[in-house]
């Protein structure tokens, strides 16, 4: 995604890296992949014709296509990602896999997917609704099977108003329950981060189990920050903002708020990958203090726009990227 | 839309155990077929932070240093296939699971990556992962 | 000559020799060193030190040994035979570099050239051979680089030591002829009875003298390549010649340390797309660009 890869005969391989050339026509889809998932995923399925089952769904954060993964039972949902290095072929017994990438399914809470749906609901019509009324998306038919997946009813209550009428049920985006309940996703994570000593900072260090070491100029503000950002990847941009001024993380105040970053690599690494990780980085830089100066220019465009591109996106159907 | 590896034979969970765990080589030089050098040797399994020693081969007459890691505890590693793509895209597609693995090996130029380098880092998601993920406590505050 | 625990590895390198003569041991000795198979894209280079009594020289001149580039292989066989039989008073050391080391060597990061390689293999014979407590007193070397700077780098090592190095040392010095015939045997052996842990299918075995203009060893090149790993370990890759058809037949290859970027490449640097990225997409969080962790929206 950093690079159009579509454009450059595909070649990963790395550091050490195994290029395809000519043999490969430039168009080849992988026909084979190397997945990391949680062991109960492979478990038997019920049902003879069952089996675990990828799927495209809307990102709840972009509004666009991303692969996910149901388990055999379709009860648990998993987000794929993908470590990719450019340049990393696998060498798999004897065959060598072009496509280098290692992905991973890992578990992925299916109502900030079903949120998405309510908080769309609530822009177009703003009134109480019947869930499979919401959670309906011509593009990806599959959404429906989120409603399915264990535990998404009993967690409903954190996102929405509901009201009984009659036998059925009927319900409405909450705004209010929402922050409070990804107040609680940001604490959860604040927990994880810290244990698991990932660098909050905006400096980086090396892994912290080999310096033993944490950082002592991360303030708890970091850590809140570093998961508000990470919980932003699951719910849409003006949620975001909203969980932001709901946390009341302090604005970034000035590029030095971020100093400097350290180089993560060994000084005899290549000069390259150091280059890269630069630019990267003063680049995130700069997204994070357009970010916080142009917050009030966001909120009103979240406002005034936000409504409408998504009802466009939802009519038009920006049709996700083709698959390769 | 969906595709899946449910139709048909359901291929991924009946034949999970007549796979041996096999290991997987990130980038390394061929296997016993062309170098004897990769001498992939399985490593006890007991301790996990620890990482094994790393191991050396060379691939086009430049050394390559490998680091093995285990994949995070509680995954599975999973070598998916798909035999045959179907024609249209409204078919389900089907894949086959290959095999299966729990370390694999991480090869780079002359340096054995390090704890804070490309992949070993990534294995940190999945624990991140499920604590975002998490359902949350209707008590806790 | 026993290779066998080179052949036991023939990756690597190893450093073999004749049992040290008492006579070396108990007077001053000379000392020739030659090497065997520098110039060839095939096997291994093979240095040599062959060392006598001072006293000894007149003896040594009756067996009679010349440079090997004059000889069969039949004749080399021969004199080493002879020297065989004289080790009562001459004895042998080879340290043998596999291709797969000299490939390694010369296209390390941090650019080990095969003169420097070269070098320090012969300081490291000489300080073997004297560790074995052989009385050395006077060098001979032959070189193909600049003498006078390699004769300066082994003063420096051994101060104590006559080091005289020369161009064709080989034919002058009979002790330095000694010494080249037991590298070459020891090159001819290698490569005769080198195990292939390649598994090669049907390819032939007629690689020809291995040196890089001889058009079977060309040949033999282009027909054992692999695409992905290239040739067998009994190639040296550092060679131009083997490098050339690697980089037109074989699927390329990016090291961590090549200089051109394809992606910096053209008109648009790394920043320029990072900008108009920001532009129409909102970022992954910085997690995910640290671990290289990407969405996939397909498979």
């Amino acid at each position: 995604m950093r690079r159009p890869r579509r454009a450059a005969p595909r070649a990963r391989g790395s550091r050490t890296m195994l290029g395809s050339g000519r043999r490969r026509p430039a168009d080849s889809r992988p026909d084979q992949w190397v997945l990391v998932a949680p062991e109960p995923v492979t478990d038997l399925p019920m049902k003879p014709d069952g089996g675990p089952l990828f799927t495209r769904l809307r990102n709840p954060s972009t509004g666009e296509a991303a692969l996910y993964l149901f388990n055999s039972s379709a009860q648990q949902l998993f987000e794929v990602k993908a470590f990719h290095e450019e340049y990393r072929s696998w060498f798999i017994g004897q065959t060598v896999q072009h496509d280098g990438r290692l992905l991973f399914a890992t578990p992925m809470d299916p109502l900030f997917l079903v949120l998405f749906y309510l908080i769309k609901a609530e822009k177009e019509k703003g009134k109480f609704q019947p869930l499979d009324q919401v959670v309906i998306d011509s593009e990806f038919s599959s959404c429906t099977m989120l409603l399915q997946c264990a535990g998404v009813m009993d967690s409903l209550h954190h996102v929405i108003e509901e009201k009984e009428i009659g036998n059925k049920k009927f319900y409405k985006y909450s705004q209010e329950k929402t922050l409070k309940w990804l107040k609680k996703k940001v604490n959860q994570t604040v927990k994880v981060l810290k244990s698991s000593n990932v660098c909050v900072g905006g400096r980086v260090q090396l892994a912290t189990f080999i310096s033993g070491k944490q950082i002592t100029d991360v303030k708890e503000d970091d850590y809140i920050r570093y998961a508000h950002g990470l919980i932003s990847e699951y719910i849409p941009e003006d949620l975001s903002v909203e969980l932001s001024k709901y946390l009341q993380l302090p604005e970034l105040t000035s590029p030095e708020a971020d100093p400097p970053l350290k180089k993560r690599k060994f000084s005899d690494a290549p000069v390259e990958a150091e280059e890269d990780y630069t630019k990267f980085n003063s680049s995130d830089l700069k997204n994070k203090k357009t970010t916080s100066k142009m917050s009030a220019a966001q909120k009103a465009l979240a406002k005034v726009d936000k409504t409408g591109m998504k009802t466009m996106s939802a009519f038009f159907s920006a049709k996700p990227k083709a698959t390769k | 839309m969906g595709w899946g590896l449910r139709k048909g034979c359901s291929p991924l969970n009946q034949h999970r155990p007549q796979y041996p765990c096999m290991e997987l080589e990130l980038l390394c030089p061929f296997l016993s077929r062309v170098h004897p050098l990769a001498s992939f040797l399985c490593l006890p399994s007991s301790v996990s932070v620890s990482l094994p020693a790393e191991k050396s081969v060379s691939f086009r007459g430049r050394s390559l240093k490998g680091q093995e890691v285990m994949v995070p505890q509680g995954y599975v590693g999973l070598v998916l296939k798909e035999d045959q793509r179907p024609c249209t895209e409204e078919e389900e597609r089907t894949l086959r699971l290959k095999s299966t693995f729990g370390t694999l090996t991480v090869w780079n130029l002359e340096q054995a990556p390090s704890a804070d380098d490309g992949l070993l880092l990534a294995l940190s998601w999945p624990r991140i992962a499920e604590a975002i993920h998490a359902p949350v406590s209707r008590k806790e505050q | 000559m026993e290779l066998r625990e080179f052949e036991r590895d023939n990756a690597g390198s190893c450093r073999l020799g004749s049992p040290v003569p008492e006579l070396c041991r108990a007077g001053p000795c000379c000392l020739g060193i030659d090497e065997a198979g520098r110039g060839p894209v095939l096997g291994p280079m093979v240095y040599a030190v062959c060392y006598c009594p001072l006293a000894k020289q007149e003896e040594l001149g009756a067996l009679k040994m010349a440079d090997s580039k004059t000889l069969t292989e039949a004749e080399r066989e021969q004199l080493f035979g002879t020297l065989d039989r004289a080790r009562d008073f001459v004895g042998w050391a080879l340290h043998i570099l596999s291709p797969n080391l000299i490939s390694t060597s010369m296209q390390q990061r941090a650019k080990y050239n095969l003169n420097a390689l070269s070098h320090d293999t012969a300081i490291g014979l000489i300080q073997h051979v004297l560790d074995a407590g052989v009385q050395v007193a006077e060098v001979f070397v032959d070189t193909v680089g600049p003498a006078e700077k390699y004769q300066e780098k082994l003063k420096r090592h051994f101060p104590e030591l006559e080091v005289t190095v020369r161009p064709k040392a080989d034919s002058l010095f009979p002790i330095v002829s000694a010494a080249s015939i037991c590298a070459k045997v020891a090159r001819d052996r290698a490569v005769k009875n080198w195990t292939f842990p390649e598994d090669l299918g049907d390819v032939r075995m007629e690689y020809g003298s291995g040196y890089p203009n001889d058009p079977k060893t060309k040949e033999w090149l282009a027909q054992c390549l692999d695409p992905v790993f290239g040739y067998p370990q009994f190639v040296r890759f550092s060679w131009s010649t083997a490098q050339t058809i690697l980089e037109s037949k074989a699927v390329p290859v990016r090291w961590d340390d090549s200089e051109d970027d394809p992606a910096q490449k053209g008109t648009r640097s790394v920043l320029s797309f990072f900008a108009l990225k920001e532009s129409s997409k909102r970022q992954p969080h910085r997690f995910f660009h640290e671990r290289k962790l990407e969405p996939v929206t397909g498979l």
